[in-house]
């Protein structure tokens, strides 16, 4: 190693980007602005979840089981976290008022994480025995109608159960998911609407209320969430006063959120607890998944000009350098630390820590060997295929991800 | 075409009615943070814009908190329980405990959330007194609005404030331990029957139909303006300092920009955006002109109407003006609906 670090900006990687900075800068001096960086963020964490789906789907090739289980694992999972101090935290946090006691006020957690994480919409209703949502944009609308099932029930229906009081059943009649123009959430509860009842995967409907829906048309959807928009003071507002800026949300949750791979390594984790499956046959799908992911990212010509125009690379840089600013802007905007240790035309390497790639301790190390294949994937087709991407750990700690990008010849791709 | 989800909706007629024509009783704990200390009333008086120094022990009072802006960051209710020692009811808790540390400086005062201590239930309506008469040790016929005084139900200390947000002349709230609300809910269930009462359980009906009509504020309505524009200035007590002050006799000076008013829709099934849901609020439009937002919209089922507050701009809108928001046609109005 020769410990040579290109003149580049930022050296200090961490202090000049959010939340101190407005902007994400390349190691081109190109800057991300805030704005672009929360929508790549969501945009991106959504396109890691939509192959971790497909890894899913691998596994539990019946779509009716898989999402059973994955409504089940998470639903336990939320159920578990949010009878904790952790729920009274987030009833704090959303300024839930005391007397609020019953299944309802689960919908407000969901209005802000939606739009926490640019899922931007309106609530049309809110009362203890219905709710409704209803979203116009969700950047997880990639992963299948599987994401909307698990979302309802795990994120929303088990969560309201963790508080006791009136309960609430969440549908999703509507979701963009599975190509509708809107989301919508409905929650119902069934003493007062009776329902069939249905298995807890079952919940697109039908509901009870559909003669109360309130449609908004599409010249009337909103583009971005409130904290983007002027007339909104910039800041999200939920119908019980409480506000955050983007900056807050961003930092909060916003950039960091793993949502769908979250639910799907529960399920996976339980798997392996249950002999289901091995670790080692797991982290082979996730790297096939993965690897593919990342050698198709880059295998059509624009691809490549893009991400070149879009980092401001110049022109006769064309090695590991071009790999290494692709990741920095992404662990920048993910808000992960790194600290530089080579970035030269010979070699790139970072050390990453694993908690700034992992962020869910219980899904650990399914997030590392995923973003390992995808990067190895894409130096094939963005950098060339005498370049690759691995980790090393000789002299290493545990929790650090030392990360080379340089030439390497392998006989056995693997 | 969707249904209105109030109009059609038997269960919260019927609770919201019960308030309006017998009683109506419910879980409806707020925050509440004690205060004590030789220089609680100091403190206080200095926090909030309207007089503490002058609340009786056992009284209560209401009032705003505003930034050095002048503008509202919490409304709440004081009650002076000792000469030193306050309650203040919120439903802003973590703010309230972060602006008292920020501003009580060298002050002598202590002050503990004391939520998870303090059950509340309101009992609303013109037979809330006969049914509290029914269940308390001592009759509450001669405890006067904004009072707060010991009682007891069986063997259960209690206290009775005669209060509400219901905008009923004769309500009050029971404040209770809650290892021992389990008591008090039996006993108003018990004895619900005998004066057509009934257990109100629609946060809508609580927070937003009965107390809409009467021309009570969510900090959805207020939150960010200053007490000229919502009508909150009658009770500030000008003869001394407090926060918010010299921005407040600004606006005295110059009148305010906005003003809160009332609206009404005839048409039945309409969705209004407003901030009691979240976000901003739909837009009035007066004349052809953005005018303000929509603060809240419910239905109304003592007026028989969609009703709601906006915001709006003072020197362009007038009480009786025509407004469109959303689409659909509205008429500005006073905030007090019956």
């Amino acid at each position: 190693m020769k410990n040579c670090v290109d003149s580049r900006i930022p050296r200090e990687v961490g202090a000049g980007a959010l939340p101190d900075h407005p902007a994400i800068k390349t190691p081109w001096e190109k800057l991300i602005s805030f704005y672009d960086a929360y929508h790549y963020a969501t945009r991106h964490n959504a396109a890691v979840a939509a192959c971790f789906m497909e890894v899913m789907r691998i596994i539990i090739p019946d779509y009716a089981t898989r999402c059973k289980r994955l409504c089940e694992a998470t639903g336990r999972a939320m159920k578990g976290a949010f009878s904790t101090a952790f729920g009274k935290m987030h009833k704090e946090n959303n300024g839930i008022h005391p007397f609020m006691q019953g299944g309802y006020f689960t919908a407000l957690y969901g209005d802000s994480g939606d739009e926490r994480i640019g899922l931007c919409g309106r609530v049309n209703d809110f009362g203890t025995y219905r709710a409704e949502k209803e979203l116009d944009v969700c950047d997880w609308d990639i992963l299948g109608s599987e994401v909307c099932r698990i979302s309802t029930y795990g994120g929303l229906t088990s969560i309201s159960q963790a508080y006791g009081g009136i309960p609430m059943e969440y549908h999703m009649p509507e979701a963009k998911g599975c190509g509708d123009l809107h989301c919508r959430v409905v929650a119902e509860n069934r003493d007062k609407y009776p329902m069939p009842e249905h298995e807890c995967w079952e919940n697109f409907g039908p509901i009870a209320t559909a003669d109360q829906i309130k449609f908004t048309p599409e010249e009337k959807m909103f583009k971005e969430c409130q904290q983007f928009r002027e007339e909104c003071g910039y800041k999200y507002r939920n119908g019980l006063d409480q506000e955050y800026t983007a900056a807050e949300l961003y930092t909060s949750g916003g950039a960091t959120n793993i949502t769908g791979t979250d639910y799907c390594g529960l399920l996976l984790k339980e798997m392996v607890g249950a002999n289901e499956i091995g670790m080692e046959e797991l982290s082979n799908i996730i790297t096939c998944v993965f690897e593919a992911a990342g050698k198709t990212m880059f295998a059509e010509f624009f691809a490549v000009k893009g991400l070149r125009d879009w980092l401001g690379v110049p022109a006769d840089v064309k090695d590991g350098r071009v790999l290494g600013g692709y990741i920095e802007v992404i662990l920048q905007t993910i808000l992960a630390n790194y600290t530089i240790v080579e970035f030269n035309k010979e070699e790139v390497v970072y050390d990453i820590p694993v908690s700034g790639i992992e962020r869910r301790i219980a899904l650990r190390p399914m997030l590392t060997t995923a973003y390992l294949a995808m990067w190895y994937g894409m130096s094939k087709t963005l950098v060339g295929s005498q370049w690759s991407l691995w980790r090393e750990t000789e002299g290493v700690p545990e929790d650090i991800i030392r990360l080379k990008i340089a030439k390497k010849i392998d006989k056995f791709c693997r | 075409m969707f249904k209105n989800v109030y109009k059609n909706d038997p269960m919260k007629r019927e609770q919201h009615e019960a308030v309006r024509k017998t009683a109506g009783w419910y879980y409806f704990t707020h925050q509440l943070l004690e205060i004590s200390g030789k220089d609680a009333t100091a403190l206080l008086d200095r926090v909030y814009p309207n007089p503490i120094a002058t609340l009786k022990n056992g009284g209560a009072r209401y009032t705003t908190m505003l930034n050095e802006d002048g503008l509202i960051i919490d409304d709440v209710v004081i009650f002076r329980l000792e000469e030193n020692k306050y309650w203040i009811s919120t439903l802003f808790v973590r703010k309230l405990i972060a602006w008292l540390d920020a501003h009580k400086g060298e002050s002598k005062v202590e002050y503990k959330n004391i939520t998870d201590v303090t059950d509340m239930y309101a009992v609303q309506g013109p037979k809330s007194r006969d049914l509290l008469n029914a269940i308390l040790a001592e009759k509450v016929d001669d405890q006067k609005f904004f009072t707060i005084r010991e009682n007891k139900i069986g063997d259960v200390p209690v206290k009775i404030s005669r209060a509400g947000f219901t905008g009923e002349k004769i309500g009050y709230e029971i404040y209770v331990a809650p290892e021992q609300k389990g008591i008090v809910e039996a006993k108003l269930a018990e004895n619900e029957k005998a004066f057509g009462a009934l257990r109100i359980t629609e946060f809508q009906i609580m927070v937003l139909t009965l107390a809409t009509e009467k021309g009570f504020y969510l900090m959805c309505d207020i939150g960010k303006t200053n007490p000229f524009e919502v009508g909150l200035d009658r009770g500030i007590n000008w003869d001394k300092d407090f926060i918010g002050k010299e921005a407040l006799l600004k606006v005295k000076a110059e009148g305010a920009k906005r003003q809160l008013l009332g609206f009404t829709v005839d048409e039945d099934d309409v969705f209004i955006a407003s901030k009691d849901k979240g976000g901003v609020g739909d837009l009035v439009i007066v004349k052809g002109e953005e005018v303000g937002r929509v603060t809240k919209c419910t239905y109304g089922f003592t007026v028989g109407k969609n009703i709601g507050y906006a915001l709006v701009e003072s020197a362009k809108t007038q009480v009786g003006d025509t407004a469109v928001i959303n689409g659909y046609t509205a008429v500005l109005t006073d905030r007090v609906f019956v």
